[in-house]
């Protein structure tokens, strides 16, 4: 068992990193200019390639990458633009009520999956398995986000 | 303008007939009811001091911080919170603000601002001398227009508690145009000096005006907050000037970037107000109970920019082809739908403003004649002109349509390339990639104010003539003398085509009825109003 995760730590190493990489050159190749968005319409060249240079934009494509891998191993993971705060303070603050809604709805489909799962099949064939089947699969193959309005 | 494809025809279309039929039904069936409630809001017009007010905006603003973006949505949002020496009136010329008055010298090379008493930022702090030196010297450096009057700056001096002085090298008349501009805020000092060139964050968003900001939501909303203390001029009010008044307890800037649907927003009751909808929502609107559609006027002029620096409309023949090859009319008649919505003219500035003038109407002239023998005289040959287009502003893509047609009639051929805002952007700043591209402008700003009169602003407009005039306008504090330059500079440009203004188009919002004291101003705001008692 521990070897096992320790493998699977492992393998997630390159798959990170290829993925990362993935990810930075999609939004690198998208065109359009960030320091147009921020300084808006009528900001002068000499403002924007002021601004290229603070945020490291002037630099070719694997120097920004490998820059923000180095600050990555520190721990760093750079400041966001729009939020105003550092990216792990955001991602803290979104954590606790993801942890939130991920346990309390595992908590809810154990608690009702499992006693009706059991049922079900000490019950198999009756109207009750028949239900349990009929809401189980309506469940999967209902988008959730149509299943999440429906249940407002 | 709006972020909308023109071609989402069927879905509009479609919006547009399912709305109408619904609207007719609903309104000969609330017909009576009606009358009723606006005959009871006719009555009331001061409003209580109550409510919350919300907004719908165009789009998220790119930072809080008007010194640092151009954006309008940020100077927009933001200047409820922030406030400058000088705003402008209801003719939007500068009038003091935080300044309660001022002094220049004959030559326009000294000003000596004295400062209101008794302000508060905030933060409880009072305004003075200190906050006002230490914000016009943060907004030396990093805003813009800024940098471009501290290069003629000699030194800022805080003469009293109460009195600034700013000392030029060379004679800047034109001074207080530039300080009524929503990018030139007065901060508490402390706050000034730390933000520098950088933008201020929420925390920062100290200011002196009606209210304050309390939470900024990405995405979500920036909610701002009556500031109570809030120490108001005593003139009535004047425009943006003179006395302000913050009725709404809160006010709320719902970012919501689908036209349509800020404007159905506003018909259903979820918003107060809607910013930048399209034309074609205009009939709908007007029809809606309890709405009001608001044109704006002065708005914004628009037409094709050509690029100067490289290529073939270096040759002013071939500028002045084009300005006599197309009926202007067709063009803002397929770039905005309907006659409401524009108007046509030589001006740079609107006729709302101190700064009209009709000067280069004679050059404004329908004559595909004289566009050829123009075409034949400057040589050209057929080749295509790169005519950047995007949808995301549905007008730009449809007058660039209309162009190429009439253009094709005098022989010239348009390679019309479309592509999103963000790349069009990005594009228009290299010389080597297009010939042309259409973009507006304000019409209701001293025209000096224009980006494109700077010649490093793509389309590149070098001319050593109208250098000149903008540096004899710089210069000038005497308003008449500033209308002959007005003038003379209209007359430059229509000689020397650097864009062709086709027209000035009106932008349109929606309200709803119970929402009074609201004056429909081209950059709006919302102290002066709120709900009806």
């Amino acid at each position: 068992m521990f070897a096992y995760t320790v493998r699977r730590l492992v393998l997630m190493l390159p798959v990170a990193l290829v993925v990362s990489t993935v990810v930075f050159l999609l939004l690198y190749l998208t065109p359009g200019d960030p320091v147009g968005v921020m300084l808006g319409p009528e900001a002068t060249e000499q403002q924007k390639a002021e601004l290229r240079a603070h945020l490291g934009l002037d630099q070719p494509a694997p120097v920004q990458l490998l820059r923000w891998y180095g600050r990555l191993l520190q721990g760093d993971l750079g400041s966001s633009i729009f939020l105003h705060k550092k990216v792990t303070l955001a991602l803290l603050e979104r954590l606790e009520p993801t942890l939130m809604l991920t346990l309390f709805a595992l908590l809810f489909s154990v608690m009702i999956g499992l006693p009706s799962g059991i049922l079900a099949a000490k019950l198999r064939g009756s109207w009750f398995d028949t239900a349990t089947m009929l809401t189980a699969i309506t469940g999967v193959s209902m988008p959730t986000f149509w299943m999440g309005l429906n249940l407002i | 303008m709006s972020n909308a494809t023109f071609l989402d025809v069927t879905r509009r279309r479609f919006l547009t007939l399912a709305s109408s039929t619904l609207a007719g039904a609903v309104l000969t069936a609330t017909a009576p009811v009606l009358a009723q409630s606006r005959a009871r809001q006719a009555t009331s017009k001061t409003p209580k001091k109550d409510g919350t007010l919300k907004v719908a905006i165009a789009g998220e603003p790119p930072a809080l911080d008007p010194g640092f973006t151009t954006a309008g949505i940020t100077a927009s949002t933001m200047w409820h919170v922030f406030e400058g020496l000088f705003t402008r009136s209801s003719r939007h010329a500068p009038i003091p603000h935080l300044a309660e008055r001022y002094e220049v010298d004959q030559e326009g090379t000294r000003f000596i601002f004295y400062l209101r008493k008794g302000v508060p930022f905030h933060n409880d702090q009072e305004f003075t001398a200190a906050d006002a030196a230490a914000s016009l010297k943060r907004w030396g450096v990093v805003a813009g227009r800024g940098r471009m009057i501290f290069g003629r700056v000699d030194k800022v001096e805080e003469t009293d508690r109460y009195t600034v002085t700013v000392t030029f090298k060379e004679p800047t008349g034109l001074l207080p145009e530039f300080l009524a501009e929503r990018d030139a805020i007065m901060l508490p000092r402390d706050i000034a000096d730390k933000a520098g060139k950088q933008r201020l964050t929420a925390e920062m968003a100290i200011g002196t005006g009606p209210y304050k900001l309390v939470e900024h939501k990405v995405d979500r909303h920036l909610r701002l907050q009556r500031w109570d203390k809030y120490v108001a001029r005593e003139e009535p009010a004047n425009g943006q000037g003179g006395k302000r008044v913050a009725y709404c307890d809160e006010i709320l800037f719902i970012p919501v970037p689908e036209p349509s649907v800020r404007a159905d927003g506003v018909t259903t009751g979820e918003y107060h107000f809607a910013e930048a909808l399209e034309p074609d929502q205009y009939p709908n609107l007007k029809d809606s109970p309890d709405v009001e559609a608001l044109v704006v006027k002065p708005s914004s002029q628009v037409g094709p920019h050509f690029n100067k620096k490289q290529g073939l409309f270096t040759d002013v023949r071939l500028r002045r082809a084009v300005l006599h090859a197309v009926d202007l009319e067709q063009i803002m008649i397929a770039g905005f739908g309907r006659k409401e919505f524009f108007r046509l003219g030589p001006e740079m500035a609107a006729p709302e403003t101190p700064w009209f003038s009709d000067v280069g109407k004679e050059v404004y002239e329908y004559n595909p004649e004289k566009a050829k023998q123009l075409l034949q005289e400057a040589g050209y040959k057929g080749e295509p002109v790169r005519w950047l287009a995007t949808k995301e502003y549905a007008y730009m893509y449809n007058m660039g349509l209309s162009f190429k047609d009439q253009l094709a009639k005098v022989g010239m051929k348009v390679d019309l390339q479309v592509m999103d805002w963000a790349t069009l952007v990005s594009t228009r700043s290299k010389p080597e990639q297009y010939e042309v591209f259409i973009t507006g402008h304000s019409t209701f700003v001293h025209p000096i104010l224009q980006v494109y009169l700077d010649s490093t602003w793509p389309g590149w407009w070098a001319s050593d003539k109208k250098d000149h005039l903008v540096s004899q306008m710089l210069a000038e504090p005497n308003p008449d003398k500033q209308s002959t330059l007005i003038r003379a500079l209209q007359q430059l440009q229509w000689e020397e085509v650097p864009w062709l203004r086709c027209g000035e188009t009106f932008n349109l919002r929606a309200m709803r009825q119970e929402i009074v004291g609201y004056e429909n101003p081209p950059n709006w705001y919302f102290w002066n109003c709120g709900f009806a008692t």
